[in-house]
C-alpha cells in the first residue's frame, strides 16, 4: 500500500509537536525603549516631574526647518528626519532622536560618533575639551563638531558629524547633523538657527522647566478606565506664617513642606485627598508608634481636642506622650478635613521639646490660609 | 500486523471517541463560566486528562473524569491511520475517499501544530508612534537590561515568568550575578507606604521600588476582561555569593498601562499632583551595578520582537448615524480602522488598513483590528491595539477542508459516472 509509510510518520510527528512549548530564557539585542510618557492625570509639570520627550513619532516637536532641508520620513528612533542634497550630488542628514534614562553617557556617545567617523576614542578628560555650550531653544545644550581625518565618503569625501545634546530631566534628546565635511560646515549656521528654533517651552535656562515636545503625552488608559477625569484639586501651596525657630528643610515624597525644629524636632506637612483613611486609623497609627493602646471610635472626642480655624474649618488635635517602647517621645498632630483635601500637620520630637513648641504648633496650624 | 492494529481499526473506537468529544466540548464550555476561557481551554482541550467538577460548594463533590483534548484527538488521528493502513487499498475508485481521509488527517494534525506553535500577542500604540515588538497578553519576563557600544540599543537578558518560581535560583552567563526568586505573586495589589507607616512595617525588599510600596497577592482573575498583574521579590547574589539587595519587580511598574491604571485610582484616592508624584516613584528604573556595568531590570509584559516596524499613521473610529445620545455618549460603533506602515529592512515598505475582516498578513503574523480609543490629555490623538497571531499552520484548516470537499465531489463523480454507465449499459 502506497501510503502506509506517510501514514505512520503522523504518530512521530505528533510526538515532536507535542514535546515542544515551553519558554526558554532569551539573550538578545534590541532598541532602547524610549521614556514612558506620563500617566493619565498628568497635571502642571513640576520640577521633580518634568515631561519626558513625546515618543519616537509622536508629535513632532515645534521648531523651524531651515530652507533646503527636505523632510523625510521619521524611522527607527528617530522623531524628524531631514536630508540635504549638494547639486554635486554630496548629502547630508539630520535627526531628532529623544531617549529615556538609559540613554548612555555622553563619552559612550561621542565615542560612537568618532568611531563613525574613523577617529580614535577619547577619554573622559578630554571630551571637556571637545564641548562647546549651544543655545537651544531657551536652554543651554552641548555641541560637538566632529570632523573625520580621512576620506571615508565614498573613498573621496572626509564625513562631519555636528551633534547637540539636551538632557531634559532623566532624558536626553539627540540633534544630529551628519554627512560630507564641506556641505556639513556649510549648514552649520542653518544647523545653529534650527536648534535655537527649538521651543523649550517657557524658556528659563533650567535643564528640568520643559521638553521639546509641545504637550506631555497621555498612556493609553487600559481598557474600562476611559472617561473623563475630575480636574485636580488646587496644587497651590497654602500660605502660613513660619514661627522663630522653625527651618524650612526640603519635603520628602509626600510632604508638602517640612520644618526641623529646635534640636531633633520635626514638623510634617502631608496633604492627602478626602479619603485618607480616617482619623481613627491615623490617630492609632500615630498611637502605636509612640507604644500607646488603639483607641475606638467613641474615644476620639476624649483623646483629642477640637481648634476652631479661621474661616470656619476645625482641626483636630491630638496630644500624645510616648510610653514603653516610645517613652520620652511626644507627638502633636492636628487633622483639618476640607472638602477636596485632609490636611495632616505633626510635631515629633523629644517630650520637653514638643511641650515647649505646643503654642507655635498651635499658632501655625491656625495661621495656615488654604 | 492486522491483528495488532485490529482494537485501533475499530469503527466503535471512533464512535466513542466522537461522543467522548461531544462531552468533552460540554463540559468545557460549562467549565468557561467559573474558570474563564483560557483556563477552560487548558484544563480541558489542551491536556491529556481533566475532571470536570462544579464551582458551587454544594455539588463539588461531583467529580467527572474526561480525556483530554490532546488524548481525543491523538486517538482520532491513531484510529483513523491504523483503519487506513488495515482496511483500504488504494484504487483510484477509492481515491476520493483517501482524499477525503488525508483531509480529515490533515485538518486534525494542523489543529494540533496550532495548538502548539501559534501565539497570540498585542501591539498598542498612538498615532504616530511605531512599534517593532508586540506583547504577550498573560505571560510576563523578568529582563535585565544593559548598554551595548550602540546608544541606541540594549542588551537584554529575557527571563520567562514560568521560570520564576519561589526558592529557584537563576544563574545565567550573560548576567554577573544570579536571581534567587523569593516570591512570586501570580496576581497582586500595589499600596503606597505613606512616608508615616514607613518606620512601622518594614518594606517587603531592601532596595528599589519597594521602599515606597508593598504588594500584596489578589486573587487570580479568569474573566476575559482583566488580567493577572504579577510581582516577584527577587534577590540578586553576586558571583562571590554576595548578596547585591533584595528587590520588588512587578508588571505594575514594568508595563506603562498597569502604572497609569494604578495612578488613576490614586489620583481620585489622593489627588492628581500627588499621584502623579508616586506614579514616578513606582515607575522608577531599578538598577543594579555589577561586574563593571549596571542592569536595569524590570518585570513587563513578555515582548516578541520582529525584524520590522508598524507605524501608526492614522485611526478612523465610524459609528453609526443617529446612536450617538446622552445615554450612548460613544455611539455604535460602524468601523474601526488603522492606517498602518509597515517598514521591512530588505521588504520596503507599505502603507495597508487594517479593520474588521480585513487583516494584515505580514512576515508570518497576522494583525488584526483589536481596540481603538483616544488618548486623555491629547484626545485629539487616536490609539489602536492590534492582535498579534503567528500561527505558521494557518493554511492546513483551508487545506484540509479543500480536500475533504474535492474527495466527496470525486467520490461522488466516480459513483455518478458509474452508476450512469450501468444504466446505459442496462
Amino acid at each position: 500500500m502506497r501510503f502506509r509509510s506517510g501514514q505512520l510518520l503522523c504518530v512521530p510527528l505528533l510526538a515532536a509537536l507535542l514535546g515542544c512549548k515551553k519558554e526558554e530564557v532569551q539573550v538578545y539585542q534590541a532598541p532602547k525603549d524610549m521614556a514612558a510618557p506620563p500617566p493619565v492625570m498628568a497635571s502642571a509639570p513640576s520640577a521633580e516631574s518634568a515631561p519626558a520627550p513625546a515618543e519616537a513619532g509622536t508629535s513632532r516637536p515645534p521648531w523651524n526647518v531651515p530652507a533646503g532641508w527636505t523632510e523625510k520620513e521619521a524611522s527607527g528612533m528617530r522623531i524628524a528626519s531631514y536630508s540635504i542634497t549638494a547639486t554635486d550630488g554630496r548629502t547630508a542628514d539630520a535627526s531628532v532622536v529623544p531617549l529615556g534614562p538609559t540613554a548612555g553617557s555622553e563619552l559612550d556617545n561621542v565615542n560612537r560618533w568618532r568611531t563613525q567617523l574613523g577617529l580614535g576614542s577619547v577619554t573622559e578628560a578630554e571630551l571637556a575639551g571637545l564641548t562647546q555650550a549651544v543655545p537651544i531653544g531657551g536652554v543651554t545644550g552641548k555641541l560637538y563638531d566632529l570632523v573625520g581625518d580621512k576620506p571615508t565618503l565614498d573613498d573621496k569625501y572626509k564625513a562631519r558629524t555636528l551633534a547637540a545634546v539636551l538632557s531634559v530631566g532623566t532624558a536626553t534628546v539627540f540633534f544630529k547633523l551628519t554627512g560630507e565635511d564641506a556641505l556639513v560646515a556649510e549648514n552649520k549656521p542653518k544647523f545653529l538657527a534650527w536648534l535655537k528654533s527649538v521651543d523649550t517651552g517657557d524658556g528659563g535656562d533650567t535643564a528640568t522647566t520643559s521638553a521639546p515636545a509641545p504637550t506631555a503625552t497621555a498612556a493609553t488608559p487600559p481598557p474600562g478606565m476611559a472617561g473623563p477625569i475630575a480636574p485636580p484639586p488646587s496644587t497651590g501651596q497654602p500660605q502660613w506664617e513660619v514661627p522663630a525657630g522653625w527651618k524650612s528643610v526640603p519635603a520628602s515624597t509626600m510632604r508638602i513642606a517640612s520644618f526641623a525644629v529646635g534640636e531633633g524636632g520635626d514638623l510634617s506637612v502631608v496633604a492627602l485627598g478626602p479619603v485618607a483613611g480616617g482619623n481613627l486609623a491615623n490617630l492609632n497609627r500615630w498611637r502605636g508608634q509612640l507604644g500607646l493602646s488603639p483607641v475606638s471610635e467613641a474615644d476620639i472626642p476624649t483623646v483629642t481636642t477640637t481648634l476652631n480655624l479661621p474661616g470656619g474649618d476645625k482641626a483636630i488635635v491630638a496630644d500624645l506622650t510616648g510610653e514603653g517602647a516610645g517613652a520620652g517621645k511626644k507627638m502633636l498632630a492636628a487633622i483639618v478635613s476640607r472638602a477636596d483635601r485632609t490636611w495632616f500637620y505633626k510635631l515629633t520630637g523629644s517630650a520637653a521639646l514638643v511641650a515647649q513648641e505646643h503654642d507655635n504648633f498651635v499658632k501655625f496650624v491656625q495661621s495656615v490660609k488654604y | 500486523m492486522k491483528r495488532l492494529l485490529a482494537p485501533l481499526t475499530s469503527i466503535r473506537l471512533t464512535v466513542t471517541l466522537l461522543a467522548l468529544g461531544i462531552a468533552v466540548i460540554f463540559f468545557g464550555t460549562l467549565a468557561q463560566t467559573d474558570d474563564g476561557l483560557y483556563v477552560a481551554q487548558a484544563r480541558f482541550f489542551r491536556s491529556w486528562f481533566s475532571v470536570f467538577s462544579p464551582h458551587d460548594p454544594a455539588w463539588k463533590w461531583i467529580k467527572i473524569p474526561l480525556p483530554g483534548g490532546y488524548l481525543l484527538g491523538t486517538s482520532l488521528l491513531v484510529n483513523l491511520v491504523a483503519a487506513h493502513i488495515s482496511r483500504f487499498k488504494f484504487a483510484w475508485k477509492k481515491s476520493g475517499i483517501v482524499m477525503t481521509h488525508l483531509g480529515i488527517i490533515l485538518l486534525l494534525v494542523g489543529q494540533l501544530a496550532t495548538d502548539m506553535f501559534a501565539r497570540e500577542s498585542r501591539m498598542s500604540f498612538a498615532e504616530g508612534e511605531w512599534r517593532n515588538y508586540s506583547e504577550d497578553f498573560q505571560k510576563t519576563e523578568l529582563v535585565f537590561l544593559s548598554d551595548t557600544t550602540d546608544a541606541a540599543m540594549n542588551n537584554v537578558v529575557a527571563i520567562p515568568d514560568s521560570e520564576l518560581r519561589p526558592g529557584t535560583e537563576i544563574r545565567l552567563e550573560p548576567l554577573p550575578f544570579s536571581v534567587r526568586v523569593k516570591e512570586w505573586m501570580e496576581n497582586s495589589e500595589p499600596s503606597f507606604r505613606a512616608p508615616m507607616m514607613q518606620k512601622t512595617n518594614a518594606p517587603q525588599a531592601s532596595d528599589g521600588i519597594a521602599q515606597n510600596f508593598d504588594f500584596q497577592p489578589a486573587t487570580e482573575t479568569r474573566t476575559m476582561d482583566s488580567k493577572n498583574i504579577p510581582t516577584a521579590l527577587i534577590e540578586l547574589v553576586g558571583t562571590d555569593g554576595k548578596s547585591l539587595g533584595t528587590w520588588a519587580v512587578s508588571d505594575w511598574a514594568g508595563e506603562p498601562a498597569m502604572a497609569a491604571s494604578a495612578a488613576f485610582s490614586w489620583s481620585k484616592q489622593f489627588g492628581a499632583d500627588l499621584a502623579q508624584r508616586i506614579h514616578g516613584l513606582l515607575t522608577k528604573p531599578q538598577t543594579v551595578t555589577a561586574g563593571g556595568r549596571t542592569f536595569t531590570f524590570q518585570l513587563r509584559p513578555m515582548r516578541y520582537y520582529q525584524p520590522f516596524t508598524v507605524k501608526l499613521l492614522k485611526t478612523t473610529h465610524e459609528v453609526y448615524a443617529g446612536t450617538v445620545s446622552a445615554a450612548e455618549p460613544d455611539g455604535i460603533p460602524k468601523n474601526f480602522q488603522s492606517r498602518v506602515l509597515v517598514d521591512h529592512p530588505t521588504v520596503g515598505r507599505r502603507e495597508v488598513d487594517i479593520y474588521m475582516n480585513n487583516p494584515l498578513r505580514f512576515g508570518g503574523l497576522t494583525f488584526f483590528q483589536y481596540q481603538m480609543g483616544r488618548e486623555q490629555a491629547a484626545a485629539s490623538r487616536g490609539t489602536s491595539t492590534l492582535q498579534v497571531v503567528k500561527n505558521p499552520s494557518w493554511l492546513t484548516p483551508y487545506v484540509g477542508c479543500g480536500m475533504v470537499a474535492l474527495g466527496l465531489l470525486v467520490q461522488f463523480g466516480i459513483h455518478l459516472t458509474a452508476f450512469v454507465r450501468k444504466k446505459k449499459t442496462a
